[in-house]
């Protein structure tokens, strides 16, 4: 459906994307995860074919369209600000995609209603931008992207600027419409939560390069790479080594999937949740020194005696107290993390 | 007896509140005046001048009271007439090339080509260059007997009448050196001002570079092209210089005939009459133009 092949772009002399090959599939929800700065926005320009890249090439549909001008690559691209026209009420925004690729009165008039009723916006046809909350904003830029029928959509952190409770919800109906529509999205975000929430697969990006894709589940509970356990959720990353699929560390030793990393100095990646701790009993021991609430469960800090090593632990919610005394299980398997 | 004793104190109160009133009133003016004085001596004073010199009431030369002599002279004359329809169309001619010629460079500027830049440096030249001096330069490439006309006689071919002539060719050619960097550095400020998301946005829903400048840039930055315009005639219908050296000898700019007015004849009040009508023409299109600004304006709102 859409590939991209050794992409790259500087500014100047800064690294924006560097050798970036990515496949998404038709239909597919694809999340570009990473910090701010890493180079996902500039990647999602380059399919849109607003920034033009130094080296590489992309594939839509078979068609080879680097060269191809923005205006004639059939993606729909929801900007981070928006980018509704001001001075055109929301019927004549959601209809300039549609008059710029000559369609008639008729056809429009009836996209534009259909693409409204989709966004759950009929009534407000005659209204100006500024005249809209942020949500109802947001609706408007996606409807005026989904009334194109574009080939891909691309979605640049489009939930960043709405308050949480807001976020949510239209993350859910986002991801609803997409399946329905079985549109192929690429979704720009640094909202880890916001990647798992929606994403069929995500790709984590640092410094212009991508450092793996997975699906949510693979990226979370099976990392290969240091930069996407740490970025993507907590992560106690333990130093050992690598023989024979097992890893050998200070707190013992942990069966490990063949991988492709090879033998030798290694990470082992402890989500909080895989650590579970008891008042008494064997295992290692260790002291709290840090015990908030957190709603469904505890977050707490153990400190192991007598490595002081640190883990970060999320357990059933039970009067814990900073200072109690904790005897820590581990579980047998880990993921194991090359550099 | 306590509610008598409170009374006095009660009565007090509200005096020294009035004399803190009074005291922080006179702060205020006086922090006021600098500025306010300045306008009050700079613009309202001449104005006022000018306005009471119009009908005989005080001003430069001999007063003879109050008398609407000099307007009927002004508004009889055939040939204050002419001046006054010359001086309204070197301006609406200068105001709407200016702005058609500063919207297709800029619309030019935002493209991308090589020798952009040596562009973007050298159309500010003019604004370094006084009028007086464009129009000399003008002068002698357009006018009898300069290259223009020189080149043109090498070749056998008869040259027009650009300078001194009864179009004003030649003054709108020079207020047009001087307006067009004018109205176009205004523009490339307006332009530059619209948020690049709403261009890439536009370009994304399959807007080519034309559309984009049509139905995005020009409506977002017309505010800033009518200002621009409302400048732009302001300055030509007051222009003096260029009118005095390359116009026709009839007729003459509003400008040029005042000054003969007042200083060749000595007709202060017809010269003040001349700068009332003046000052009234722009200030009803200053007011035409701010009634359209607020009607598109709640147009827009709906």
């Amino acid at each position: 459906m859409l590939s991209l092949s050794g992409v790259a772009k500087r500014f100047g002399g800064e690294v924006a994307v560097e050798d970036v090959d990515l496949e998404v599939a038709a239909g597919e929800f694809l999340t570009l995860l990473g910090p701010s700065g890493c180079g996902k926005s500039t990647l999602l320009r380059i399919i849109a074919g607003l920034t033009e890249p130094d080296r590489g090439r992309v594939w839509l549909e078979g068609e080879e369209v680097q060269d191809l001008p923005a205006h004639r690559r059939r993606t729909a691209m929801v900007f981070q600000s928006y980018a509704l026209f001001p001075h055109m009420t929301v019927a004549r925004n959601v209809a300039f995609g549609l008059i710029m690729r000559g369609l008639d009165r008729q056809q429009i008039q009836r996209k534009v209603g259909d693409a409204l009723a989709l966004v759950e916006l009929e009534g407000l046809a005659g209204r100006y931008p500024r005249e809209l909350s942020g949500g109802q904003q947001q609706r408007v830029a996606l409807a005026r992207a989904l009334v194109t029928e574009p080939k891909v959509l691309l979605l640049d952190e489009p939930l960043s600027n709405l308050d949480a409770k807001l976020r949510d919800r239209l993350r859910i109906e986002l991801r609803a419409l997409q399946r329905r529509l079985a549109l192929t999205t690429i979704f720009v975000t640094h909202d880890q939560a916001e990647a798992m929430a929606l994403s069929d697969r995500i790709a984590v990006m640092t410094k212009g390069r991508l450092v793996e894709s997975g699906t949510p589940e693979e990226i979370y509970s099976r990392p290969k790479s240091r930069f996407a356990a740490e970025f993507v959720g907590v992560a106690n990353l333990l130093p050992g080594e690598l023989r024979d699929e097992v890893v050998t560390t200070a707190v013992g030793r942990f069966a490990v999937s063949a991988q492709s990393v090879p033998a030798g100095e290694v990470a082992i990646c402890l989500r909080p949740e895989d650590i579970a701790f008891s008042a008494e009993g064997p295992g290692l021991q260790g002291r709290l020194t840090h015990v908030t609430f957190a709603g469904p469960f505890q977050d707490c800090i153990v400190a192991l005696e007598p490595s002081g090593l640190l883990l970060r632990a999320h357990v059933p919610v039970r009067p814990w107290h900073i200072g109690e005394r904790v005897a820590v299980r581990l579980p047998a398997r880990a993921a194991v993390l090359g550099e | 007896m306590s509610t008598l004793a409170a009374a006095p104190s009660e009565i007090a109160a509200p005096r020294h509140a009035l004399r803190r009133q009074r005291r922080r009133r006179i702060g205020i003016l006086l922090l006021l005046l600098p500025g306010a004085g300045f306008i009050a001596i700079a613009m309202i004073a001449p104005l006022l001048q000018l306005a009471l010199g119009s009908v005989g009431l005080t001003g430069l030369g001999p007063s003879e009271g109050f008398s609407l002599r000099a307007f009927g002279t002004v508004l009889a004359n055939p040939m204050m007439r002419a001046a006054f329809l010359f001086s309204l169309r070197l301006a609406l001619a200068t105001t709407v090339l200016s702005v058609v010629a500063a919207l297709a460079l800029a619309a030019l500027l935002m493209l991308s080509f090589p020798g952009r830049r040596l562009v973007m440096l050298l159309y500010k030249l003019p604004l370094v260059v006084p009028s007086l001096i464009a129009a000399f330069l003008i002068l002698t490439m357009i006018g009898p007997g300069g290259m223009g006309a020189r080149f043109a006689m090498q070749l056998g071919l008869g040259w027009p009448q650009l300078v001194h002539d009864r179009a004003g060719i030649g003054v709108i050619l020079v207020l047009l050196w001087h307006q067009i960097p004018v109205t176009l550095l205004i523009l490339l400020a307006v332009v530059g001002s619209i948020p690049r998301d709403l261009i890439d946005a536009a370009r994304n829903l399959g807007a080519t570079a034309p559309s984009v400048f049509r139905h995005v840039i020009l409506p977002l930055a017309l505010p800033g092209v009518s200002a621009a315009a409302l400048l732009v005639f302001i300055d030509c219908f007051g222009a003096y210089a260029v009118p005095s050296l390359l116009g026709p000898a009839y007729p003459q700019a509003l400008p040029v005939m005042m000054t003969t007015e007042f200083l060749e004849r000595a007709h202060w009040q017809v010269a003040s009459a001349i700068g009332v009508v003046m000052t009234i023409t722009t200030i009803a299109v200053m007011v035409v133009y701010h009634r359209l600004i607020a009607r598109a304006d709640r147009e827009r709102a709906g």
